[in-house]
């Protein structure tokens, strides 16, 4: 069965990159990708399907990473969300997992996915 | 072979001799270094403050603003600055200047605070530079006691000193008075910037007594060419505001016109010279689309500085485009 | 009039560049103030000259009526690239600075121009040396901040300060990134300019960057 993933990021480079690095760490699996480029589109997908995986940026224009997960935590939605955002204060990590997020990736330049895979690990799913 | 000094003896004697204060403190704001510079001028030799907390030894400096400042360079890793116009000194050092001159108690300092890594440790230590800037202070104090009653002067008066004309306090505000009545009542009226072509140079080839003999040359023969109604200002240096009550674009652009081709005929005699000089115009008249009189006088500068662009002696209307193409200029 | 543009991957690409470079200041403005920060996308667009003053009015946080503070910084590498920062703050924020740092004294008008000229150093240190080691692989070198204006409308003083004259090029690269606490009052808009001259080198450094996703 397929693997669904929500990359919800405004950047198309993100969005590209992310999917590429996740193509070659699950590269045993059948990918079903689905993007949305702010924080209302990601809403109207996670209101109506569930994800196998969510990556979720925070600073999007149309409601933000941290307006989805309180929107999804009002709803009592759950999903498996790592956020991997550039909002790297200090109290950013503590707000997200609170609101219900699996894990907190800060972005770098360039983008480095051995923390993606250490949680995908922890969490199972490698 | 070019090798960089590295003999540590050598190097402290430089910088004990470059005239900057500077000391070092650790992460607990520990004295770990201080040059001849402080220790001359505070009077402490360095042996005698090592090792010690800097606020427990120099109790007047203002400790909670300086722990912040310090605690923000070592987080942040990028050096700030303190001028003297912030604050006029951190150390009470006296001021050494031969300059007579009151009003200085303690030697004025620019200061900067730089982060620096101590590679053994790891810890970021904060080197704290003092520039005496005393006599720039006390120099300047001369020539704004000057300018504080001059301005005092113009504020009395709503008037420019050498030109007698309105100063730019007033002229805004008058612009800003008819812009509301034009608000509401939809009356017509335009405003007129120009300014000086190479002024500067004028002032460099004569000097600038000449300058200002031209300054006030240029301000009579506009005030001749005025209706009681309109009112002229010196906005800056070698800028002019007028503003023209119940005068459409039209007749203000002619207006412009005039009082172009008159300075340009005109002559300003200072001692045994005749100085020519010319203008650029930018003219706008108000629109309801406009917001506050601050916009409408920006489009007059904007069409003045169109006219500069394109050969400078020239008037030009503000229109509004997508790029900063206007009228073509209505000229002879 | 001829004009520089970005291409549109160029812009999205340093769309995420500044992206980044907001989160270091986010970072650092977070820890200094003890306080969440609220971030925003960033505006990113080039704008001419004639036009910088309308487009502040239109693009800042601050409406035309409130009275801000504004400070400057300018900046500059060895890849030419240079321009200048300009921050602004409203009275209301400068008013709650004690607070904010939790300081058992109010602070007086002078410490208040002395902490956003702090404030100003942070952020527009934090912002351009970030963009330029992304960019550049090397840092900024920055003048000291000044105040401009204090206490003024920004309707008013938008035309004064921004004045076609004051402007050294035609047209610009600028970015706005405003920042404000999520708990607190506190809001404050970075205005950055690029030179046009420099509109070229960044172009540059970008494409290097976007083949790198080729």
């Amino acid at each position: 069965m397929a693997f669904s993933i929500l990359l919800v990021d405004d950047s198309k480079f993100i969005r590209k990159g992310i999917a590429k690095e996740l193509s070659n760490i699950l590269a045993d699996k059948t990918l079903n990708l689905t993007e949305a480029v702010n924080g209302k589109e990601a809403l109207e997908h996670l209101f109506t399907t569930s994800f196998d995986l969510v990556l979720l940026d925070l600073t999007m224009p149309e409601k933000n990473g941290y307006e989805v997960l309180e929107a999804l935590k009002e709803k009592g939605i759950r999903a498996n969300i790592i956020v991997l955002t550039a909002d790297i204060q200090p109290e950013a990590e503590k707000i997200v997992k609170k609101l219900g997020a699996l894990a907190y990736i800060k972005k770098e330049r360039p983008l480095n996915m051995k923390p993606l895979q250490d949680i995908l690990t922890r969490i199972g799913i490698l | 072979m070019n090798k960089m000094i590295d003999n540590l003896d050598m190097l402290y004697d430089i910088i004990d001799h470059v005239n900057i204060g500077m000391t070092v403190l650790d992460e607990d704001n520990r004295v770990v270094f201080w040059n001849k510079f402080m220790a001359k001028h505070s009077g402490i030799h360095s042996s005698d403050l090592l090792g010690k907390n800097l606020f427990d030894v120099f109790t007047y400096l203002p400790k909670q603003w300086m722990e912040l400042k310090l605690k923000s360079v070592r987080l942040i890793k990028n050096y700030s600055f303190v001028s003297w116009t912030q604050k006029p000194y951190l150390f009470r050092f006296s001021h050494t200047s031969m300059i007579k001159g009151g009003g200085v108690d303690f030697m004025h300092q620019d200061c900067t605070f730089i982060p620096v890594s101590n590679p053994l440790t790891g810890q970021i230590y904060v080197c704290i530079t003092i520039h005496n800037m005393t006599d720039v202070v006390i120099s300047q104090m001369k020539l704004s006691e000057i300018s504080d009653i001059n301005k005092t002067l113009e504020q009395i008066t709503n008037h420019d000193n050498l030109t007698s004309l309105y100063n730019k306090m007033y002229i805004e505000s008058q612009i800003q008075q008819e812009f509301n009545k034009a608000k509401r009542y939809g009356n017509l009226f335009s405003v007129l910037f120009f300014d000086i072509d190479d002024f500067k140079g004028v002032n460099d080839q004569y000097g600038h007594l000449a300058g200002d003999e031209v300054l006030k040359k240029i301000a009579e023969t506009m005030k001749n060419h005025l209706r009681q109604s309109d009112i002229i200002g010196r906005y800056g240096g070698e800028e002019f505001l007028i503003l023209l009550p119940e005068t459409n674009l039209e007749s203000a652009s002619m207006l412009a016109q005039r009082l172009r081709t008159t300075t340009e005929s005109m002559t300003t005699q200072y001692k045994d010279t005749d100085i020519k000089v010319t203008i650029s115009l930018g003219v706008v008249q108000f629109r309801p689309d406009i917001k506050n009189a601050s916009q409408m006088i920006h489009e007059a500068d904007l069409a003045l500085y169109h006219s500069k662009k394109n050969g400078r002696n020239r008037v030009t209307r503000y229109k509004i485009t997508g790029c900063a193409a206007m009228n073509p200029p209505a000229q002879p | 009039m001829k004009q520089v543009q970005l291409t549109e991957d160029q812009y999205e690409m340093l769309q995420e560049i500044v992206n980044l470079a907001m989160g270091q200041a986010g970072h650092d403005l977070a820890i200094i103030l003890k306080s969440f920060v609220d971030l925003s996308v960033p505006e990113i667009l080039v704008v001419e000259a004639e036009h910088v003053a309308d487009k502040i009015l239109q693009e800042s946080v601050f409406s035309e009526k409130e009275h801000v503070n504004l400070f400057r910084q300018t900046f500059y590498n060895s890849a030419f690239v240079e321009g200048e920062a300009i921050v602004l703050f409203d009275n209301e924020t400068r008013q709650q600075f004690s607070e904010i740092l939790g300081l058992s004294d109010k602070m007086d008008a002078v410490e208040e121009i002395d902490f956003m000229l702090e404030l100003t150093n942070l952020m527009v240190g934090a912002c351009l040396n970030n963009i330029s080691t992304q960019l550049f692989s090397q840092a900024m070198t920055f003048s000291s901040p000044e105040l401009l204006s204090e206490n003024s409308q920004l309707g008013n003083i938008a035309y004064d300060i921004f004045k076609r004259r004051n402007l050294k090029w035609d047209y610009t690269l600028l970015s706005k990134i405003t920042f404000k606490l999520k708990e607190r009052s506190f809001k404050s808009d970075l205005l950055i300019f690029i030179s046009q001259d420099a509109i070229n080198a960044v172009g540059k450094a970008l494409d290097k960057l976007l083949a790198e996703y080729e």
